[in-house]
């Protein structure tokens, strides 16, 4: 059987990319009750081969320290036809206080690393701000504006009408492992 | 005993992926030698040396046992022995519903007697699950210490394994995955990840023939193990026509020789083939599968050009001096540069209100951007320029703050220098900010919000309208203000390095690796020699002229009819 694995492997080629990683935490926020939503997003010609897309954490709360820890394992295979559209990773950072209630504290966004090997990645985040009143009716009571569709902010062409402030950051951990990228003369 | 020729017994792997119940074990068990006479043997009268002759003990006797004992076994067949029979056939001995099975099994048995002296242990027996934290090293039948009782329960099996075929993604459970109150036996199997495996154990049983079994009389023949992934370890290997291994009993010091052997029935050939064929027709069909849905043509540059992409993001800008800051950047690209049309090579962040980490002033932009470039020279210089690197794109950046007043501050200028190594680089530009000459534009910065911007974007850097060779920017008064932090990941592509992928230098000489000043070189030299040729010829033909010229004269009338 092991012939056939190499029969196959020289057969036809394609290029690979692994993901392999974790969402080691978060800090620098104002409160601590986190968890944080993640997904990636990547463009036409790139297909998942295994893994999941998108996932969502435990809520930690650190008693003592002051970063909370998700450890949330990331591990996605895609297989790919161009370099346009590189896969990028979106954040949304949510606070759950004592009463149950979630309020979002960041958004963050960053391109995943393009060279093998490990990264340490730190993505800053920011919230979107309201006027003066709501945001002494969020320190109160919590809530705060959203993004309407999330996805607007990939193309960036929208953002100079928002109006943010920065949060905390969001710590990654990603190796990455390409496959067969050198034959289609690309250097990384 | 010392000196005597111990075969090498230690454990075997091996792999297959065929099922497990398809195993069967030959054991051939032989006593080979008895330290006291037998039954059968008193033809030849042994005396011993005082001439009385001792009568046997009497008690219970066993049913006369043969000196070869033969069994084939298959994975995970309970065999019982005498001593399991009779601890069975009670039924107060009985506690849950194994022993009630094994009860009922023991008294269909009954019927006739046992006396086989090879016998199995399961996975689920008791002993299964004793032997791995009890097993004595030496044979002196020690005991175990309290650090072997201890390590023995921490990696308890689970009792039959995890299923053997795994799945393929984790599974999230649907219920509570938090055990509010676990039980002791809980929190032991939970506390490592238990190996999935199944064990069996074959045994015999050698006790001597005049009083009852005892568990001590049992010993291991051999131990096997099975993984979920198809890997056997047979402890101690097969005897494939090796010497036969022995045990010496303990108390009896008898000796008993026996082999192991492997009886499993072989697949026939054409079904091996079958079997081989399918597998490779799988994983084809797979992989036209997976290639059809990417799509078989991977994007290409066009000849002779390098692709530079860059996806990156920007990170962050502190220690400015007002709040709510945005950042406005766009792409320079020298000569030779260019890029496609829908690329978008200019950015306006959101504006962004800074919070105080550490003592600065920091806000998070977290922008990712990302656009490609091609790099081609445009025509193969004659020869008389030298040949230059190619200057690599700038990231010129603005940042400038807008107030509730509407009031508008250019914070500061700066640029990034694309880098020209390909991979994960994060960079740091200090930024400065023109200011005026009197004290009034500092005044009108701060009540109205105007500063004094640049006209040319480029000054910035390299101002586009420099042609000499001697930059000053001496004259210009500016102040620093913060910091701006990006991060770049850049990617090269081009054709010629999948033609000089053998040579495994990364990226070297960016015009090696581009190959067009090798090509221009091999062409410009094949020009240089042409023209050479040429200038040669050209000479040639023209001394040749001369020649004729100067030997030439006028002709005469009378010359030429001779």
């Amino acid at each position: 059987m092991k012939q056939c694995f190499n029969l196959i492997s020289q057969l036809v080629k394609m290029a690979e990319v692994h993901v392999i990683g974790q969402i080691v935490g978060a800090s620098g926020f104002p409160d601590h009750s986190l968890f944080c939503k993640w997904g990636i997003h990547s463009g036409g010609g790139w297909k998942i081969l295994s893994g999941l897309r998108e996932g969502q954490t435990q809520v930690d709360n650190p008693q003592s320290q002051d970063a909370a820890y998700f450890a949330h394992p990331i591990d996605i295979h895609f297989a790919t036809k161009g370099i346009q559209g590189w896969p990028r990773m979106h954040f949304q950072v949510w606070h759950q206080d004592a009463f149950g209630r979630n309020e979002l504290y960041g958004y963050g966004f960053v391109h995943l690393p393009t060279s093998p090997g490990q990264h340490e990645i730190d993505c800053p985040t920011w919230r979107p701000t309201g006027t003066f009143m709501e945001s002494v009716s969020q320190f109160f009571l919590g809530g705060g504006p959203h993004l309407k569709n999330p996805d607007l902010i990939y193309s960036g062409a929208d953002r100079y009408k928002l109006q943010t402030i920065a949060m905390g950051k969001i710590h990654l951990r990603i190796g990455i492992i390409l496959r067969n990228f050198d034959k289609f003369g690309i250097e990384c | 005993m010392a000196g005597y020729f111990e075969p090498d017994c230690g454990t075997a792997y091996y792999r297959s992926n065929d099922p497990i119940k398809n195993l069967k074990i030959k054991v051939t068990l032989r006593r080979v030698s008895a330290s006291f006479a037998d039954d059968t043997q008193d033809q030849a009268a042994t005396s011993t040396e005082s001439g009385v002759e001792l009568a046997t003990f009497g008690g219970r006797k066993k049913e006369k046992r043969d000196d070869v004992e033969e069994c084939i076994i298959g994975w995970q067949q309970k065999i019982f022995c005498q001593r399991e029979i009779e601890y069975y056939s009670q039924p107060e001995n009985c506690q849950n519903v194994l022993d009630r099975k094994y009860n009922q099994d023991v008294t269909t048995l009954l019927k006739k007697r046992q006396n086989n002296m090879i016998f199995t242990y399961v996975d689920h027996d008791d002993f299964s699950h004793q032997q791995e934290g009890f097993s004595s090293m030496t044979n002196h039948l020690e005991g175990p210490s309290p650090l072997a009782a201890k390590m023995a329960q921490v990696r308890c099996r689970r009792i039959g394994g995890r299923q053997l075929r795994e799945k393929d993604q984790g599974s999230i459970p649907k219920t509570l995955i938090i055990d509010e109150e676990p039980t002791e036996d809980s929190r032991q199997r939970s506390h490592l990840e238990a190996p999935p495996i199944q064990v069996m154990y074959i045994m015999a049983d050698l006790s001597p023939a005049d009083r009852p079994a005892e568990e001590y009389d049992e010993y291991v023949l051999c131990a096997l193990k099975v993984d979920a992934n198809g890997v056997l370890c047979v402890r101690p290997d097969f005897t494939c026509g090796r010497k036969p291994y022995s045990i010496e009993t303990f108390w009896t010091r008898e000796g008993f020789d026996y082999t192991i052997e492997n009886v499993s029935k072989d697949m026939n050939r054409q079904e091996q083939d079958k079997e081989l064929k399918m597998y490779r027709e799988m994983y084809s069909r797979h992989n036209d599968f997976v290639h059809s849905c990417v799509g078989s043509e991977f994007e290409l540059p066009p000849e002779d050009t390098l692709r530079y992409v860059v996806c990156g993001e920007i990170l962050s800008a502190q220690d400015f001096e007002k709040d709510n800051l945005y950042i406005h950047m766009f792409t320079d690209l020298p000569k030779n540069w260019s890029a496609d049309r829908n690329q978008q090579l200019s950015w306006i962040t959101q504006s962004c209100a800074v919070k105080t980490v550490d003592e600065t002033e920091i806000a998070y932009f977290s922008y990712p951007f990302h656009f490609e470039l091609m790099y081609k020279k445009s025509q193969y210089s004659s020869g008389d320029e030298e040949p230059e690197l190619p200057q690599f794109p700038r990231l010129m950046v603005e940042v400038a703050a807008f107030d509730s007043w509407s009031r508008h501050y250019t914070e500061g200028y700066t640029y990034f220098q694309l880098p020209a190594k390909p991979g994960l680089h994060t960079e740091k530009a200090h930024c400065w900010r023109p200011v005026g000459n009197s004290v009034f534009d500092n005044l009108r910065r701060f009540f109205t919000g105007g500063t004094p911007e640049i006209e040319d974007p480029t000054y910035i850097a390299v101002p586009s309208t420099f042609d000499g060779t001697y930059l000053s920017k001496f004259g210009f008064r500016t102040q620093s203000t913060g910091t701006v932090t990006a991060r770049f990941n850049v990617m090269l592509q081009s054709r010629t390095f999948m033609e000089t992928k053998a040579n495994k230098r990364s990226l070297g000489s960016l015009l090696e690796s581009l190959g067009i000043t090798a090509m221009q070189a091999n062409i410009t030299s094949v020009l240089e020699a042409f023209k050479r040729a040429r200038m040669k010829m050209v000479q040639a033909r023209e001394a040749a002229t001369q020649e004729l010229l100067r030997e030439a004269r006028p002709i005469y009338k009378g010359e030429l009819d001779d």
